[in-house]
């Protein structure tokens, strides 16, 4: 692995003896010092006749040391079963070399800070590093920083300044949550010694690639290529990533929904009707001497019914019940094809499905469509989805995802990660609590009438 | 011995060519290697129960203090037994450590103890010939190859090994002082040169585990190498 650093001198002559075998666990290795190519602090690896070479600075400054440490790192990681081809795979699977170097940096690191060492902290990174998040062809420079600076503490007010670039571009907070959930998954293989399963580094890298780029151009496919083969890359530029068509499905509603008991109960409040006389008596009691009917939530829930989601027949059910007075509604893409995908509207006017509709599909494909339609219902509307929107074949693309929140923005619409969350929200609005303003204003009142 | 020329004669240690030797009957044994692989600790303990005899070489060692000399004792003088003759007598194993640095005299008085069992004999001062008891058994130890003796002395050992690892009872002893160091101070021998020498290793599990900062134990124990050998060792999966 090669290790990208600012540009450093070495400080003091040669006093170390490496120890690469004892990090990697095999040997030997052919120990060298001096130039490397610019920008590249130090690096690990096998040479084309098979010799394994380890090759860093020398010296004991804090920097080479670190370098030194964060080369061990790598080796331990592959001693660990991280394998030493991990780049030939992360190709294969149309992610650059960049992502690779990036992800595995972070296990090194991560790996050493984890077991005691705290001299990757003085790991010199390069300075240069793109500043306009505005421009979503630098969010690949700031990610990877941002990423490969963790744990370094010299790197830590840049650090913050790349996270607050992204944020200030994002939506909810979608563009820089790949972020946190990179370093969740490099820190639950360091934890777990999950080390052998590196597929999860491979659909992180796909998945970095895809948010953050680079972007590869998707070139004109030539006479003879199948649809969809341009340039053979898996990953499309996000430009090049459409919505699919959407369709609107009326499911069977066959059961019944329990709106009216909700929908009759009181509770006492500070304005409505006067029936509770007694409680007027401040400050023995609370002042809440009037009535109001319980709200019951209306609006509009829209469920994403994708893979991602998991979402079983029973939890969709228990949501049904949780919103008795709102139109509920679920998309995904079809069953059959990710071309398109269906919208179905799960219950409404009283009546609502018994179990998950059996048209929904594995993919999402239709996040836009959806939440357009989400835009024209009553409010207020929730989504119920992971921040994970795609378009035409399940691809996922930082142009959708910003469009899709944008519509969220523009929609009034809150946006809940799971089922869990809407039913917490949903109670929320059931209970119908004044809200603060109302009641500073009911206890101004009082006090002006001398109660 | 290169790890290539152990893996042509599917052995992964060298160690266990030694042992091979001394259950074959080998009477005569040189082992080099880097200080602290355990050679001198196998000399004593790798023959089992067997009374063994320990002499470390030097330039002033003298052949008289190995084989012996006569000493006043009131009116008279008498015979005393040096180290190699004491055990000759017995049959026990005799250690000899650093023969490298021994002298030239001392060398040359080696040749006739390190000869064939069946021809070997050592005329004393005293006037006795003494034929070495069956079982005894020579070990020679050094830092430096074979072949940095002479020829004559060479041709005396019927077995040479040079120890590329530590003797793996010593790497049981380093994981017991410290978790996983056995391990990591084994490996560090796949890299010529570069080892991390045992005896420091134990003096930094010993210091660790009194309390001492890491960073610190490793400075007293490592010097300069400190950092290195700590952020290998942590990277090798040794609990710091």
């Amino acid at each position: 692995m090669k290790l990208r650093i600012r540009k450093m001198k070495s400080r003091g002559s040669a006093v170390t003896g490496p120890l690469p075998s004892v990090a990697a666990g095999i040997g030997p290795f052919q120990v060298n010092e001096g130039s490397l190519p610019p920008g590249i602090g130090g690096m690990v690896g096998t040479t084309v006749d098979k010799k394994r070479v380890y090759h860093t600075p020398r010296d004991n400054s804090p920097a080479s040391i670190a370098i030194r440490a964060h080369e061990y790192g790598h080796l331990a990681t592959n001693r660990l079963g991280l394998p030493e081809d991990l780049g030939a795979k992360f190709r294969e699977a149309g992610v650059i070399d960049g992502w690779n170097q990036t992800i595995q940096d972070m296990l090194a690191n991560a790996y050493m800070m984890r077991n005691g060492s705290d001299s990757i902290q003085n790991l010199p990174l390069e300075s240069d590093f793109p500043v306009d998040a505005k421009r979503p062809e630098e969010w690949y420079g700031l990610a990877s920083y941002y990423l490969r600076s963790r744990y370094l503490t010299a790197c830590q007010s840049k650090r913050n300044e790349v996270f607050d670039a992204l944020s200030l571009v994002s939506i909810d907070g979608v563009l820089t949550k790949p972020l946190e959930d990179a370093i969740r998954v490099v820190d639950l293989i360091v934890i777990y010694d999950e080390w052998k399963d590196y597929q999860q580094l491979i659909d992180l890298g796909v998945r970095l690639q895809t948010v953050y780029g680079p972007w590869p151009v998707v070139k004109p496919g030539l006479p003879g290529d199948k649809p969809g083969e341009g340039s053979g890359n898996k990953l499309r530029a996000p430009s090049h990533v459409p919505w699919g068509s959407m369709r609107i499905v009326q499911c069977d509603l066959k059961a019944q929904r329990a709106l009216r008991r909700n929908m009759k109960s009181l509770r006492r409040a500070y304005v409505g009707a006067f029936k509770h006389p007694l409680q007027a008596l401040a400050p023995a009691f609370d002042g809440k001497a009037f009535s109001l009917s319980r709200r019951v939530a209306g609006g509009t829930v829209l469920v994403d019914l994708s893979g991602s989601m998991d979402i079983e027949s029973s939890q969709l059910v228990d949501l049904l019940a949780a919103a008795p007075g709102a139109v509920v509604a679920g998309y995904s893409s079809e069953r059959k094809t990710l071309q398109s995908g269906v919208l179905g509207i799960l219950a409404a006017n009283g009546k609502s499905v018994n179990e998950r509709p059996e048209q929904f599909g594995t993919g999402n494909v239709v996040d836009g469509p959806a939440l357009d339609w989400l835009g024209r219902q009553p409010e207020p509307r929730i989504w119920v989805c992971d921040g994970v929107v795609t378009g035409v074949d399940d691809n996922l693309s930082p142009y959708l995802t910003s469009e899709a929140y944008r519509k969220v923005s523009a929609y009034h619409v809150t946006r809940v990660n799971n089922i869990a969350e809407a039913k917490a929200l949903l109670k929320t609005k059931q209970n119908g609590k004044p809200g603060l303003k109302t009641g500073l204003r009911l206890i101004s009142v009082l006090k002006k009438g001398g109660v | 011995m290169n790890a290539e020329t152990l893996q042509w004669a599917s052995v992964d240690d060298s160690w266990k060519l030694i042992n091979l030797a001394v259950q074959s009957g080998v009477s005569r044994l040189f082992l080099s290697g880097s200080p602290g692989v355990g050679k001198s600790h196998f000399g004593a303990y790798g023959f089992g129960n067997r009374p063994y005899y320990q002499i470390t070489l030097s330039e002033d060692l003298s052949v008289q203090e190995m084989f012996g000399h006569f000493v006043p004792k009131g009116q008279v003088f008498e015979w005393h037994d040096g180290p190699c003759t004491r055990a000759a007598r017995e049959g026990a194993v005799l250690v000899i450590n650093e023969i490298q640095r021994a002298s030239d005299a001392v060398k040359d008085a080696l040749l006739g103890l390190l000869d064939d069992p069946s021809v070997a004999m050592i005329s004393l001062p005293n006037g006795e010939n003494m034929r070495p008891k069956a079982g005894f058994t020579v070990v020679a130890t050094s830092n430096d190859p074979l072949s940095s003796l002479d020829p004559a002395l060479q041709d005396r050992f019927e077995v040479a090994v040079a120890l590329t690892a530590p003797n793996p009872g010593l790497v049981s002893k380093l994981n017991e002082a410290l978790e996983g160091l056995g391990y990591a101070v084994a490996n560090s021998f796949k890299d010529e040169g570069r080892e991390i020498p045992p005896r420091r290793a134990f003096a930094f599990a010993k210091l660790v585990g009194q309390g001492v900062d890491n960073k610190q134990a490793a400075v007293m124990a490592f010097g300069d190498r400190a950092p290195d050998v700590l952020n290998a060792l942590i990277a090798g999966g040794v609990r710091v």
